[in-house]
């Protein structure tokens, strides 16, 4: 039998080894193998976040000890990727925004996005995500829609937004957003201004 | 006013469409929301360039310790795959005598050529060793086609899964391959034409059982050859 280098062994197979025997040392090791392939990635995706190296590197610690505390759980719905990506993603997002966010009914979430910088600091729950995104697809562009969401809730710096659209125009993601945020602008003038 | 806690990203969101881009039609109608979050986990996962200022390999080092005192077993993994493209960054090494000379610019087009030439002779090896012997697979080898082949994984509200794959130029047929947990095949199916599979209880394939956690992946063939094959992914068996 071929021993397959442990660099290409798929991740569902050290996932299936370490559930075999979590206590054991091959458990151990595969546990190891697998979330040590990915710890160069979770830095960069903290870094690219928050943009500082000490303070990645003291969120790819804890995303890292996280998935180690949470790995019996994980039950393997998803790949180890996306799951990873998530609990990275999540710990960003509560590193650079409070713990809870303010919400007042009572605020329109268009005059949100379009007189607010920071509208997830007032916009949180899966219903006002809903609307938002409805509005999104209703009145921006496909580039648009994923512009505001990339900058708006998943807190990328502009430059990155910019990076990960593969924009090549010279300023890059900043033009589109200002544009997107036009027809939003647009869009709650007319509601002020209907019947 | 009320205090609520921020909305998490829960991993099975992105279950299944992890190998379909983010303009691809059956990501497009999920919204902004999927797509952004796709987006952003496939450059999760294939980085790119390193951002200015990141220290790549001094964040692997502490991290790799981490986790050795964590896990407690002696951390000997190699670079995270994904970050290697940051490592071109770092200074070229300085050259001199023989070494400057046989990398140097006027060397570069003999070495193109030899290269050339060990891959020439690397495809007719290849040929020659595959009209010799017929194709075998077996889940425990080395993969001979590159894992290009997206496939996605469903597991519907009536328990049962739906397998899924894009269609390879070329391709005149598929080949399902399951394997248990330690990588032995329990179960194979043959000349599919078609891009999808249902797994239902009831109606498995011979060699699988309800319940049973199973890894499958599925290899694209013109005739005998393999021309691609998908990641090998694990399922429930319903």
């Amino acid at each position: 039998m071929n021993r397959i280098p442990s660099e290409d062994i798929p991740d569902d197979v050290l996932l299936a080894r370490y559930r075999g025997g979590p206590d054991t040392e091959e458990g151990r090791r595969a546990a190891g193998q697998l979330l040590g392939r990915y710890r160069g990635r979770v830095y960069t995706w903290c870094y690219r976040v928050v943009g500082d190296h000490d303070r990645a590197l003291d969120l790819a610690q804890e995303v890292l000890l996280k998935a180690w505390r949470a790995l019996p759980g994980f039950g393997g719905r998803s790949r180890v990727s996306s799951w990873l990506f998530a609990i990275a993603r999540n710990e960003c997002l509560t590193a650079v925004r409070p713990r809870t966010l303010r919400v007042d009914p009572h605020v329109d979430p268009v005059e949100l996005l379009v007189e607010h910088e920071d509208p997830p600091m007032v916009l949180a729950t899966r219903e006002e995500e809903a609307a938002m995104e409805a509005l999104l697809r209703d009145h921006l562009s496909p580039v648009e829609q994923e512009a505001i969401w990339l900058r708006c809730f998943e807190r990328l710096p502009v430059p990155e937004v910019t990076r990960l659209l593969g924009l090549t125009n010279t300023s890059g993601a900043r033009s589109v957003l200002q544009s997107a945020r036009e027809k939003l602008r647009a869009v709650l003038e007319r509601r002020r201004t209907a019947p | 006013m009320s205090d609520r806690p921020i909305d998490p990203l829960e991993p099975e969101e992105l279950a299944g469409l992890e190998d379909f881009a983010p303009d691809d039609p059956r990501v497009a109608a999920r919204g902004p929301r999927v797509r952004a979050q796709l987006r952003a986990h496939r450059d999760f996962v294939t980085p790119g360039e390193i951002p200015d200022g990141a220290r790549v390999d001094e964040a692997e080092q502490r991290l790799g310790q981490l986790l050795e005192r964590e896990i407690g077993i002696p951390f000997t993994g190699p670079i995270d795959p994904g970050t290697m493209p940051a490592h071109p960054i770092r200074p070229a090494p300085v050259r001199d005598g023989f070494w400057s000379w046989l990398l140097g610019p006027r060397m570069r087009p003999a070495l193109a050529l030899g290269a050339l030439l060990v891959v020439l002779g690397g495809v007719w090896l290849v040929r020659s060793g595959r009209q010799a012997q017929p194709t075998v697979m077996r889940g425990t080898e080395t993969p001979a086609s590159p894992t290009d082949l997206a496939s996605a994984t469903l597991t519907r509200d009536d328990g049962s899964v739906h397998l899924e794959w894009l269609a390879a130029p070329r391709a005149a047929s598929y080949t399902l391959v399951f394997l248990s947990p330690d990588l032995s095949e329990v179960a194979r199916i043959s000349d599919l034409h078609a891009t999808s599979l249902d797994l239902r209880a009831g109606a498995l394939p011979t060699g699988l059982a309800s319940g049973a956690s199973v890894l499958w992946r599925v290899h694209a063939m013109s005739g005998n050859d393999e021309i691609a094959r998908s990641r090998t992914t694990s399922i429930t068996v319903p």
